[in-house]
């Protein structure tokens, strides 16, 4: 499933997560635009769940889709090194895959 | 504006502990509010007004709390804003008092989490949490203090030797810290070689939680006088939350902006603080509040570590901090204050401050999407 953001009306500024008023202009009004892809600024792997004994790590990226919203998403194994990744939505879970992949 | 006219006269706490058996987030609120009962010399009944923090409180609220210890207060308040809980409190439980809705507030945090409860608590902080973060399996707040984190490094130059330091800093603090669940020395090698969390981060970087609560009294300088209580001064707080609409990096915080009035309303600097208290969920965030507060003027932060902190010339997180003290859920907000007026009361044992007057407290917290949304700063100073 393909990402759609919510975007205000009036100003363009693009929100995720979703907000109620616009947090650039306040605005109510908003349309979502279709997110296909971004860059990743940065990732970590987290070794260490509370309460799960022992389990993979999970592979986070913080993706940027324009200068002022970014993402987190869980980075799957074969877009590990690249910089550009291409984003959906996996049932509820924000992937970022490798831009070749198929959605 | 002056909150002359209302102090801090007592504060107080329990020893922080892991895994505790046989008590509960209400036990540790009663054995706060007694230990500063005891420590003025007040009786339950001069208690008119009542602050309350806590993440595992629910389903009751501040006026259960009340009723179990039989209080009729004229003041209630619940608190709900976990790292800035401690100074938000203050700064209403002052305000109460100045103004005289309330003679004499007891703000108190408690939270005893079990392993079910930190990971409840983890995937629900709040809505967008439950819904954008834990369905990543995202580990808690790590994961996205290790992207803080890898971000302040590259732009500063840090290494983890660096932020070592700080945490190595912090737990020989907590050597002098009875109530500190964490006091040996940890070594710059067992720092590095720590297992990983969410890297860079290890386990020395992430606080360890605890059961514990903490407890403030505020009371009108009037009666504190006429009672002969050493009082600690408010010379200012300021507040400044979501100051960014979460649209920046995480690597300030809105303490940046309200910097300036802070130490104008104090008639203060930086540099007159003796002891410095700032929320210490992540090394990081030690460092991000520092700068945004103007204690690191001018110096590089790498060079701002190792001259003042690693030194202990500045002395940061005087209890060992929750990176070594523990981390008592919402009662960590309160960490940092009652380890101030400890101090200010020359109360602070093997770890006393020599002739500290002033001091910086600072919260922070509130996890949304990325970072952090609350921040929040106090300056104070004991009367003599």
């Amino acid at each position: 499933m393909t990402l759609d953001i919510q975007v205000c009306i009036e100003c363009g500024q693009y929100h995720y997560p979703s907000v109620m008023l616009c947090s650039h202009c306040g605005s109510g009004d908003f349309h979502t635009a279709r997110v296909k892809s971004g860059n990743i600024l940065a990732r970590t792997e987290v070794s260490y769940q509370a309460g799960e004994d022992s389990q993979e790590p999970v592979s986070l990226a913080l993706v940027e889709i324009d200068a002022s919203t970014r993402v987190l998403a869980r980075l799957e194994r074969g877009a590990r090194r690249a910089d550009a990744v291409q984003l959906t939505l996996s049932g509820k879970v924000l992937v970022a895959k490798a831009m070749d992949t198929d959605s | 504006m002056s909150f002359a006219g209302a102090s801090i006269v007592g504060a107080a706490g329990v020893p922080y502990r892991r895994r505790a058996e046989g008590i509960s987030t209400t036990t540790l609120l009663r054995d706060a509010f007694v230990a500063l009962l005891r420590q003025s010399g007040l009786r339950r009944d001069d208690i008119d007004g009542l602050a309350v923090s806590s993440f595992t409180l629910r389903p009751d609220h501040a006026i259960d709390v009340a009723w179990k210890f039989g209080l009729a207060p004229r003041w209630i308040m619940d608190d709900a804003n976990g790292g800035a809980s401690g100074i938000n409190m203050l700064q209403h439980a002052m305000r109460a008092v100045q103004h005289g809705d309330a003679s004499a507030v007891a703000v108190l945090s408690a939270d005893h989490l079990t392993s079910s409860d930190y990971v409840s608590l983890t995937e629900n902080y709040n809505s967008t949490v439950r819904d954008h973060l834990a369905r990543l399996k995202f580990g808690g707040p790590n994961s996205l203090f290790s992207i803080l984190t890898s971000a302040l490094m590259e732009n500063e130059g840090l290494t983890r030797e660096d932020l070592g330091q700080i945490c190595i800093a912090q737990r020989s603090w907590a050597a002098g810290n009875p109530r500190a669940v964490y006091r040996e020395p940890l070594s710059l090698s067992a720092y590095l070689s720590a297992k990983s969390v969410a890297g860079p981060l290890g386990i020395f970087d992430c606080v360890p939680i605890v059961s514990g609560a903490e407890a403030v009294l505020v009371m009108s300088a009037e009666r504190a006088t006429e009672l002969r209580l050493p009082q600690v001064k408010v010379l200012s707080i300021k507040a400044l939350h979501n100051f960014d609409r979460h649209v920046g990096d995480g690597l300030t915080t809105g303490l940046s902006v309200v910097a300036k009035d802070l130490w104008a309303e104090a008639d203060c600097t930086p540099a007159d603080m003796d002891v410095v208290q700032c929320y210490d969920d992540y090394p990081v965030m030690v460092l991000v509040q520092l700068r945004d507060l103007g204690f690191t003027a001018g110096m590089e932060l790498r060079e701002f570590i190792r001259s003042r902190i690693a030194t202990r010339q500045l002395p940061v997180n005087t209890s060992g901090g929750q990176l070594s003290a523990g981390q008592p859920g919402a009662a960590g907000g309160m960490h940092g204050l009652v380890e101030a007026v400890t101090q200010l009361r020359h109360e602070a044992g093997q770890r006393q401050v020599p002739a500290a007057r002033r001091a910086l407290v600072s919260g922070y917290g509130m996890m949304e999407y990325r970072y952090c949304l609350c921040a929040n700063a106090a300056v104070l100073e004991i009367e003599t």
